[in-house]
């Protein structure tokens, strides 16, 4: 192992509505193909709904939706990529997974003061990626439910 | 086994034995005449003493020591469970308590002189002023190293005891052998065994003990070490007990042994003669002497019966014992253990359902052999479930017990009166809620007596008993448990209630609030009505703490408070895991469970049976209109309230009584499902009080009847905020 793998961090690559973002891989626990999920009564829209994650229920927050970027109707090709915050999992329904990111300590920067579609309350830092910028998200913030929308 | 862990055993253990002396108390308190619970309690304390002295825990011995003088003291008056120093005990047991957990967990030992002072002036007249003898405790270290017969005949005194076991003893687990092996240890035994009153098998009757026993016992060792063995049986034996000391020093050894005869109640019959006896002493001393110490080995258990009797009595006696035996053998697990065999369970079944599935979709015989075998898995999977279900969930009772000392410490301290009644302990929920129950029952219970309960004047003044009584009950309704307690004191004084809400801000002057309303406002955070602040409750925390943590734990409190007559607190919380019989019913495509508990009956219906009045639809339901609830419409499922060509009905009725038509598309019969939390990883959800993994691996959510009938008749506001308070909560 050289020196410079020690302290490259990797991250995942996702798609929502044309757009990349990306998450980073430790706080990830599994990534799964799209099943129909139980719908969930007087709940935001971005809160799909819930499916059997192996016994545990599991709910599914509509990325897209939850970025106010519309509704992202899912697929058979899309992908629920289930995370961990603390002792909550969740699933994140995205489009796809587009690639596992290695990035140097030096590649990864603040958010910049900037205008964009996605509120800055959903986003930490940027990444600069072969000539790309990928937003990281704040994942705390798009599965927590006290969060109310503000997009 | 290190010691450390022999010390955590020790506490778990003092830990039940509490438990036992709470039961105690509490069986007393309902009725005075079970004189067997007073020993129950002295031996719970004495066991814990025992554990302490084994350790070295001095001031663990010593206040424990002091307690069970007490216990001693009333146990051997004529109607012990009526002593009004029993609830001096109590007290001291709530100490004793303290001085557990101080010790286990390092802290500073409570300062005990208060206790022991008190202790000292009610039992003045009744425990001489010894120097407490029976604290040397430490001369008991166990010696596992055998006796060697080879050494000099011990020169001690003799003791003959003469054991006639009742069948309580035995019930007990307890066995003479194991007394006798005790015994032995302590100098050199010997014993005869009297089946002189064992009948003939025609008149034997296996719940009945026949067998009396002789030990005869030569000992160095203190006389009390001998008197420390053979008291743990003392309740369940009848027991005479002498002294014979062949040297001279025997005379300045009699004062002492007429202070442990006192203790021994149901000896007194008998002391005569056994005091008579004495003239044969050094004879049976002798040969007491003599007899081999291997003979203890080979002593005939009380349940075998003797060698020679067993050709005559085939064993009734054994054979019926294990029926007899009230508890079973327990063990201790983690509960993550538990946990981990719990989802490894609930895996296993929702993988079994999609096996039958995809099984029976290949194959339509229903007799092919693996058609039979899946059923046969089928029905083990669901014993193996109950099984491990009932390991996760516990009774409330622990927790409850521990209440009726928060009612102790809270009478003493305000001076009034209460006692604590229980209905429902025997409830089972799991063990996670239990857990969480602990700190809001305190709360509400000194909230109760701090503020419901009224001092003895006034009640006596108001025509009640002088005593309040705190209820606190516990059962399972419509998959969730409900634990209210509620006190038959003043009620809440809705007056100053708004008054006080008014001076805190909470609400505008002047605003029209309904009765529970008001009620409610206790509720509110920073709200306190004590006029004076008492350090039991007051702080204008308590209620609010109380209903965050029961929203912590996915449950809901309601008040209701009937002025002059008391007031009654509700938690309703859920089962996280347990088992749930529901109906599988379905509405705009989803598959949803309503308890099975809170169905009445289930109807069809046509469209135009339903009714519409002032825009509220209802249906005839024999002579009574039941307002009917749209659930597709009602969880926003379906945009407006259409409604299917021809529709189910379930007459549902919630825990308050109000009652309602569920309309759903479609009946699927009734099943029993295992709860999961939506708490775990999301929230509360409104008009859903939990999920269930179905056979196809699906979710279906289980329906919260209470809330959606409450919302929907209008006995409770709108959910918009209380969704929004929740989950901030969770």
């Amino acid at each position: 192992m050289t020196e410079n793998h020690h302290s490259t961090r990797e991250f995942i690559a996702f798609m929502v509505q044309g757009r990349q973002f990306c998450i980073d891989i430790t706080s990830i626990r599994e990534i799964r193909g799209w099943n129909d999920a139980t719908k969930l009564p007087h709940v935001p829209d971005y809160v799909v709904g819930v499916v059997n994650l192996r016994g545990t229920i599991l709910p599914i927050i509509d990325v897209s939706a939850r970025f106010g970027l519309g509704d992202c109707k899912p697929s058979p090709q899309s992908v629920v990529i289930v995370a961990q915050v603390g002792d909550r999992m969740a699933g994140m329904l995205v489009d796809s997974v587009s690639d596992i990111l290695q990035v140097a300590p030096d590649d990864i920067r603040d958010l910049p003061d900037m205008d964009t579609p996605v509120g800055a309350e959903y986003l930490r830092q940027v990444i600069l990626h072969e000539d790309a910028i990928i937003c990281e998200v704040l994942l705390e913030n798009i599965i927590s439910t006290t969060l109310q929308d503000a997009a | 086994m290190d010691l450390d862990s022999i010390k955590v055993t020790f506490f778990q253990e003092c830990a039940d034995q509490l438990a036992e002396v709470e039961q105690g108390f509490m069986t007393l308190q309902s009725d005075p005449e079970e004189v067997d619970c007073v020993h129950a309690i002295f031996r719970a304390i004495h066991s814990i003493k025992g554990g302490a002295g084994a350790f070295g825990f001095t001031e663990l011995v010593e206040f424990a020591h002091k307690v069970e003088n007490g216990l001693d003291v009333i146990r051997n008056e004529p109607d012990p469970g009526r002593d009004p120093r029993l609830d001096l005990i109590a007290s001291a047991c709530d100490q004793l308590s303290d001085v557990i957990a101080a010790t286990r967990d390092g802290g500073e030992i409570p300062d005990t002189s208060d206790f022991v002072a008190k202790l000292s002036e009610a039992f003045a007249g009744d425990i001489s002023d010894e120097p407490e003898p029976e604290i040397e405790f430490d001369a008991v270290p166990i010696d596992l190293t055998p006796l060697s017969l080879e050494e000099a005949a011990p020169a001690g005194t003799t003791h003959t005891i003469n054991i006639k076991p009742t069948l309580a003893f035995y019930q007990r687990g307890n066995d003479v052998q194991k007394l006798a092996r005790n015994l032995s240890e302590l100098g050199e035994l010997s014993v005869e065994t009297d089946s002189s009153q064992v009948p003939n098998l025609s008149g034997f009757d296996s719940t009945k003990t026949y067998l009396c026993f002789t030990l005869r016992l030569t000992t160095e060792s203190p006389d009390d070490e001998v008197s420390d063995i053979i008291e743990w049986c003392e309740g369940d034996c009848e027991i005479t007990h002498s002294i014979d000391a062949p040297d001279g020093g025997a005379s300045d050894d009699m004062p002492d042994l007429d202070n442990l005869l006192a203790g021994f109640e149901s000896a007194e019959g008998d002391d005569d003669e056994a005091e008579t006896s004495t003239g044969e002493e050094p004879e049976i001393a002798l040969e007491a002497v003599t007899a081999p110490v291997a003979e203890i080995e080979t002593l005939p258990s009380p349940e075998a019966n003797l060698p020679s009797r067993e050709a005559k009595e085939p064993t009734p006696a054994q054979k019926d014992k294990p029926a007899t035996l009230k508890t079973s053998p327990t063990i201790r697990v983690e509960s993550d253990r538990v946990d981990r065999l719990i989802n490894l369970m609930g895996e296993a079944v929702i993988s079994q359902a999609m096996l039958a599935q995809s099984l029976s979709t290949e194959m339509d015989n229903r007799d092919s052999p693996s058609q039979n075998m899946l059923r046969e898995i089928e029905r083990l999977m669901r014993e193996i479930q109950e099984s491990v279900m009932a390991i996760r969930a516990q009774p409330v009772k622990p927790v409850f017990m521990r209440m009726s000392r928060i009612v102790r410490e809270a009478c003493s301290h305000t001076g009034k009166k209460a006692v604590l009644a229980l209905e429902g302990e025997n409830t089972e929920v799991d063990t996670t809620v239990i857990e969480g129950l602990s700190d809001p029952l305190t709360h509400m219970i000194r909230n109760a007596i701090d503020h419901g309960i009224e001092t003895p004047e006034d009640r006596r003044a108001k025509g009640k008993d002088e005593q309040g009584t705190i209820k606190l009950s516990a059962c399972h309704q419509s998959g969730r448990i409900v634990v209210s307690v509620e006190d038959d004191g003043a009620g809440l004084n809705r007056e100053r209630l708004v008054k006080k809400a008014t001076e805190k801000g909470i609400i505008e002057p002047g605003a029209e609030l309904s009765e529970s309303e008001i009620d409610n406002l206790i509720f509110a955070p920073g709200f306190s009505t004590a006029e004076q602040l008492t350090d039991l409750s007051g702080r204008g925390v308590g209620m609010d703490v109380v209903r965050q943590s029961i929203q912590a734990l996915g449950g809901r409190v309601s008040i209701s408070s009937n002025p002059g007559h008391g007031t009654q607190i509700r938690l309703s919380l859920p089962l996280t895991l347990a088992i749930l019989d529901g109906m599988v019913v379905r509405a705009a495509d989803e598959v949803f469970i309503v308890p099975l508990s809170c169905v009445l009956e289930t109807l069809s219906v046509a469209k135009e049976n339903v009714h519409d009045i002032g825009g509220k639809p209802v249906v005839k339901v024999r002579d009574t209109l039941v307002p009917v609830i749209n659930i597709a419409a009602r969880l926003g499922f379906r945009t407006i309230d259409e409604m299917p060509e021809k529709a189910t009905l379930l007459i549902v009725e919630s825990q308050s009584g109000a009652s309602a038509a569920l309309l759903v598309d479609q009946f699927d019969g009734q099943q029993q499902f295992v709860i999961k939390s939506l708490e775990a990883n999301f929230g509360r959800v409104s008009d859903v009080s939990a999920a269930t993994i179905l056979g196809t691996g699906r979710i279906a959510l289980i329906l919260d009847v209470d809330e959606i009938l409450e919302t929907a008749l209008g006995l409770r506001q709108n959910n918009g905020s209380v969704l929004v308070m929740e989950r901030a909560v969770a």
